[in-house]
């Protein structure tokens, strides 16, 4: 033990993360070599910018302990709400963006009220997630008693077909679309909360012991408060870029995305119990999860069979990272 | 009072407390106690178990607020003080649980209390970094700044609290029973740093019942007994058996009860049993009819042989003879089966289900002995034995449908001997059978204990209250560093010459 | 005559005990009792008839055998989310055997159905010795290991369907069968559920892993302590989890003749719901079986309500929001000790249990 030791980069989890989706790139890339085209690698971030911008959000709340299962519900009801206003004012061009914002407002009150719960009466996360999570998706429902989207202005239909930059190569044009900004705008913000504030630190702190962190003095409101508000900002926005795609108003996939959500949390090393979780780790579980769900069909493996070889790796995933956990934080009796 | 040449009023004591007093729910837990505490000055109060010490701490920190009495810290008068009052006026507590981020680095977790009060909006891991660095050099210990704290051992964890509380510029640190979970060399290291928390004029309040270190770390020496302070004064005025004397207050510990031991016989016989980094080669015999005693500190290896001994954990090596059967426990389960049963430290959390009523507690460990091949319970026995076990007991409670929660510490005790009797068991592991429990329920279990001897019932109590083992036992091993160190006849010792051997190297 | 009433008023004080410690029962009981009287009112021509009982009761079948399989595993202080997801994957293997995709070999229908049921607890066993598994062995917090294993389910019974769905048209009898009544008036349906119940019942209260489990979700540390084997407990629990859960599968594919893999998204949070009304919180070891059959009757007499009513599934779903987050309030120590306050102002008893002279408990004193 040396107070002047330099820091070690030792190949951390995060480093075994990143390890294992080359590895299983490498083998997708074995069987069916179109798996590394531009095209399709640029495809696997563009679809991976829905779920990785709530896979954010939800990763802030987890670390303080929490699961919440209720953030599909936050951002359909975010976002159809704000389309809503926006027909009532009528739309506007560049709207676009301001809609973001307000779909992001809406969702963090929706997450502040979750967030009140858990803090103020102590209740589990999950529980209100999954009360609140049906209050959100029906309230709003039966209040205007619609059911479908209007059509949305061009702008937002194009969101995932504007490119911000386009390659072309061989197999046909490459690009990367807008979404993906919101996306870098997400993990952005995120990391800098959690690594470059004292509130995300102190969210660190809540997750590693609540009552430590009360003892050392943080404002434990504030930090609840972030942590909700920003999943729930997050939701809210992921909902707009739900709705840019759809316009149903609810749909099974979105519950879908949400597990995928969770399973690229947990893959990214996020560990409820103890309050771990890098947004380095979430990401490769992001674009993990959007590696096997846009590319099982590319080696092979027909669409149906995806959900099983995604819950296998998150099975496995889980159970290799807690044993280690438990293995490691044992030795020090 | 001095007076400095300027005519300024100097204090002389940097904390003074005065006439405290303080009840929980109509038990009076402090009597009229007054703590004076100089600066820079080792202070360290001493008393048995239950004498009102760590609830004392908890009110000049500000965790409790006195019911009458007066604090007053650094010239500053209080009647009702928060935490983060005294936090800023210079009071720091290291709790027992330390209260550290294990999720979280070494330098992190030194500055984040630091960060926190300065009310920095930014967290900057290279500030961190060189105030970790800063503290860890001036008080002259080695840590790896980056290891996440889950990582790292219990000595090195109180370092890391130790060194947060200084760089809240702390005036006094507060330590309960500091070096619990130390071993000798990190008890060495402890009292070091001490020695430069003192050079830097911080004063410092341990609380502690160990006499080998109130002597050897502090100068001041304040004896509480019954939630009131009975004596105080330098360290230098007090010996051993004045110090005893005041702790307890008498002079000699009772004899045992007389029993008739059976030596041809050993109920538990014990060889080179070792636990990796906990104890080794401990070898002894337990006797039909005897009480036998094993005492010494906390880190001597006492808990881990107990739990060694129940299954537990698992030995790493020696053997085990349970009336002459050899024993090999996977798990606490084969322990049970062979009919041995653990009487834990912990009541609250190892012994009881605190919101499950008594009778669920006392067929907690006969469930798998009353049950058929098909796993059903068969209730009437149950419930027989049950109620057979609390008769046997007197557990004074309105209904045995009452929750285990609802009782006092004696009682409470009594349930979790139900419970081990009814498994009917060969031989009773005691660790520390008394704790917590008022003074008229310790001489009564002390009967029951010794009754169970008289019954057959081979009975090993683990103990660090020394005149509880003088007492209640009739012969006693002395563990050290994890080893036994010394056996002896519990008429033949008295309770000086047992503290003296329980820290001999 | 002072003797009389002495005997008068301890008589008193242990009935009123009792009924404290039985207060979560005695609430249902009058809020069941109050609803049926309400909805009766409400709408006299539909409500209390023998068509709306077997309709309730042919739901509660589906409703009561998954809040079962929850309940096993909520008492020992955890929670099974993939209970819908092994129902589905029990019932796609069913559903298989059933239209004769595997087992080819089998001919009379009879054997298939018998085959096929097999086949189903079979799986429903096993997906739960895998949750066991994890959790009891390597020591996993349940939630996480049933939210993994929920998507691993989920996508094997996907596996088997095909993404699409299996649609029972070789056997009408198993949807007869599924959607049959005793008597014309209990739903064979009901009857399985209720014979769950029983077992449960038994399980819970006559075996020593149903009280084992109770004691983990009360304080795993102690059953440590007691030398109990968690592991075997554990295991048993999610297995009889697992198995209720196939059964619920294919009570879902009797009734409706058709398996889909993703069937069922709330009713993982409906069993939650019922749960916590009945009065477990996620802290586990409380909980009676009988508790949970009332909470399920009221929960379906709302459905039905709102059903007849004829008020939009989505009504239906944000009162069960709405009651969920009522439920959980109201058993916070805030409200408790809000009670306490109205209470005293009410002049009501004190709160019972022990009269052993107000005793406090301590280990390790003030």
């Amino acid at each position: 033990m040396n107070t002047q030791a330099k820091k070690t980069w030792r190949l951390g989890d995060d480093g075994v993360r990143v390890g294992a989706f080359f590895v299983i790139l490498g083998i997708f890339a074995l069987i069916n070599p179109t798996v590394l085209s531009l095209v399709n690698l640029f495809a696997i971030v563009n679809n991976a910018c829905f779920i990785g911008v709530m896979t954010m959000g939800l990763m802030i709340v987890m670390i303080t302990g929490n699961l919440d299962l209720s953030l599909a519900s936050i951002g359909l009801t975010s976002a159809f709400s704000t389309i809503m206003l926006y027909q009532a004012w009528g739309w506007e061009e560049g709207g676009m963006y301001l809609m973001f914002v307000i779909a992001g407002a809406a969702g963090a009150v929706c997450g502040l009220i979750n967030g009140f719960f858990v803090y103020k009466l102590g209740i589990p996360g999950i529980i209100v997630s999954l009360g609140m999570g049906q209050v959100y998706n029906t309230l709003l429902l039966i209040l205007t008693g619609v059911t479908y989207i209007p059509v949305l202005p061009e702008g937002m239909r194009r969101l995932n077909r504007t490119f911000i930059l386009q390659v072309e190569t061989a197999l046909g044009t490459a690009g990367i679309c807008f979404a993906v900004l919101i996306f870098a705008a997400a993990v952005l913000l995120v990391w800098f909360v959690l690594n470059k504030t004292m509130v995300g630190r102190g969210i660190y702190a809540l997750g590693g012991d609540k009552v430590a962190a009360a003892r050392v003095g943080f404002n434990i409101p504030l930090l609840y408060g972030t942590a909700y508000g920003i999943m729930g900002m997050l939701a809210g926005m992921a909902g707009m870029m739900f709705y840019a795609n759809n316009t149903l108003f609810q749909s099974d996939w979105i519950l879908v995305e949400q597990g995928n959500a969770t399973a690229a949390a947990i893959f990214g090393g996020v560990i409820m119990k103890n309050g771990k979780g890098t947004v380095g780790g979430v990401v490769v579980g992001i674009l993990l999860i959007g590696l096997i769900q846009n590319n099982l069909y590319l080696i092979g493996i027909p669409s149906y069979a995806q959900k099983v070889v995604v819950g296998f790796i998150i099975l496995t995933s889980v159970a290799m990272a807690s044993f280690n956990q438990l293995r490691e934080w044992g030795k020090s009796r | 009072m001095g007076f400095t040449g300027d005519g300024e009023e100097l204090n002389e004591f940097y904390l003074e407390a005065r006439g405290i007093k303080k009840s929980f729910g109509g038990i009076l837990a402090l009597r009229e106690v007054s703590l004076r505490i100089r600066p820079g000055e080792a202070h360290c109060l001493v008393g048995e178990n239950g004498c009102g010490k760590s609830t004392l701490i908890k009110v000049i920190s500000g965790v409790y607020a006195p019911d009458e009495g007066r604090i007053v810290i650094d010239g500053n008068p209080f009647k009702k003080l928060s935490p983060s009052e005294s936090m800023a006026l210079g009071v720091q507590v290291i709790y027992q649980d330390f209260s550290l981020f294990g999720n979280l680095t070494v330098s992190e977790n030194i500055a984040m209390a630091y960060n926190v009060s300065s009310g920095f909006k930014f967290s900057n891991k290279k500030r961190d970094l060189e105030l970790a660095r800063g503290i860890l050099d001036e008080i002259n210990v080695q840590l790896n700044p980056f290891t996440e704290v889950a990582k790292i051992s219990v000595a090195q964890r109180q370092i890391v609290a130790i060194c947060r509380a200084l760089l809240q510029n702390a005036k006094l640190v507060i330590m309960d029973e500091p070096t619990t979970a130390l071993t000798t060399k990190e008890i060495d290291s402890l009292f070091r740093i001490i020695d430069g928390l003192k050079k830097k004029n911080v004063a410092l309040l341990f609380v502690s019942h160990k006499l080998d270190e109130v002597f050897e770390v502090s100068e001041y020496v304040n004896i509480m007994r019954n939630g009131t302070n009975v004596m105080e004064g330098p360290t230098s005025e007090f010996d051993r058996s004045k110090m005893i004397y005041h702790m307890t207050g008498r002079e000699i510990a009772e004899k045992s009860h007389a029993l008739e031991i059976d030596r041809n016989t050993p109920i538990l016989r014990v060889k080179g049993l070792s636990r990796k980094n906990e104890f080794k080669n401990v070898s002894f015999e337990a006797y039909r009819g005897e009480v036998l005693g094993i005492t010494g500190l906390l880190g001597s290896g006492r808990t881990p042989l107990a739990e060694t001994l129940f299954g537990i954990v698992r030995k790493t090596d020696g053997e085990m003879y349970l009336n002459g059967r050899r024993l090999e426990l996977r798990n606490a389960g084969d322990a049970v089966r062979a009919g041995i049963g653990y009487v834990p430290e912990d009541r609250l959390t190892q012994g009881l289900f605190l919101n499950v009523s008594i009778y669920r507690n006392i067929a907690a460990t006969i469930l798998s002995m009353y049950s058929n091949k098909f796993s059903f319970m068969n209730k009437r026995k149950i419930s027989a034995a049950v109620r057979q076990q609390a008769k046997g007991l007197a557990i004074k409670a309105a209904s045995l449908e009452a929750p285990a929660s609802s009782l006092s510490g004696g009682n409470q005790q009594r349930v979790v001997l139900a419970k081990w009797l009814a498994a009917q068991p060969k031989l009773l592991i005691f660790n520390c059978p008394t704790v917590g429990v008022d003074v008229g329920s310790k001489s009564e279990i002390h009967e029951i204990i010794a009754s169970f001897a008289r019954q057959g019932i081979g009975v090993v109590v683990i103990s660090d209250d020394l005149p509880e083992i003088l007492s209640l036992c009739n012969r006693v091993l002395v563990m050290n560093v994890g080893e036994i160190t010394g056996e002896y006849q519990a008429g033949d010792i008295d309770e000086t010459f047992l503290q003296g051997q329980l820290v001999k190297v | 005559m002072n003797k009389a009433t002495n005997e008068d008023r301890r008589v008193w004080v242990e009935l009123r005990d009792s009924i404290f410690r039985e207060r979560r029962t005695v609430g249902l009981l009058v809020v069941l009792v109050a609803l049926a009287f309400v909805m009766s009112l409400l709408n006299p021509r539909n409500f209390p008839t023998i068509p709306n009982m077997r309709s309730m009761m042919l739901q509660m079948a589906e409703t009561g055998i998954f809040t079962l399989a929850m309940f096993v595993i909520m008492i020992s202080g955890g929670l099974n989310l993939s209970i819908v997801s092994a129902a589905n994957f029990s019932a796609a293997c069913m559903a298989s055997v059933v239209t004769g995709k595997i087992f080819t070999g089998i001919e009379s229908p009879a054997g298939k159905v018998a085959v096929g049921v097999a086949l189903a607890i079979c799986v429903g066993a096993l997906c739960g010795s895998l949750n066991g598994f994890f959790v009891s062995k390597l020591r996993l917090n349940a939630l996480l290991v049933t939210t993994a294993s929920s998507q691993l389910f989920e996508g094997a019974a996907q596996l088997i369907t095909k993404g699409g769905s299996i649609v029972n048209s070789q056997i009408p009898s198993i949807t007869t069968f599924g959607n049959g009544a005793v008597f014309g008036v209990l739903p064979n349906a009901f009857l399985m559920t209720l014979a769950c119940y029983v077992a449960a019942a038994l399980f819970v209260n006559n075996t020593k892993y149903g009280e084992n489990s109770r004691l983990l979700g009360a304080n795993e540390t102690a059953t440590l302590y007691c030398g109990n084997n968690n592991v075997r407990t554990l295991m048993t629990a999610y297995m009889l989890s697992g198995i209720f859960s196939a059964v619920g599968g294919i009570t879902v594919f009797a009734k409706m003749g058709i398996v889909r893999s993703e069937y069922g998204s709330s009713l993982s949070s409906q069993a939650l719901l019922t749960l916590v009304f009945a009065g477990l919180m996620i802290v586990g070891g409380t909980g009676k079986v009988f508790n949970v059959i009332l909470s399920l009757v009221i929960l379906q007499m709302v459905a039905s309500g709102f059903n007849l009513a004829r008020l939009t599934a989505y009504s239906k779903s944000l009162c069960w929001g709405v009651m969920l987050m009522f439920i959980v309030i109201m058993s916070t120590p805030q409200a408790e000790g809000f009670f306490r306050v109205f209470g005293k102002l009410l002049g009501s008893g004190k709160k019972g249990g022990s009269d052993a002279g107000g005793d406090t408990a301590g280990a390790r004193g003030p």
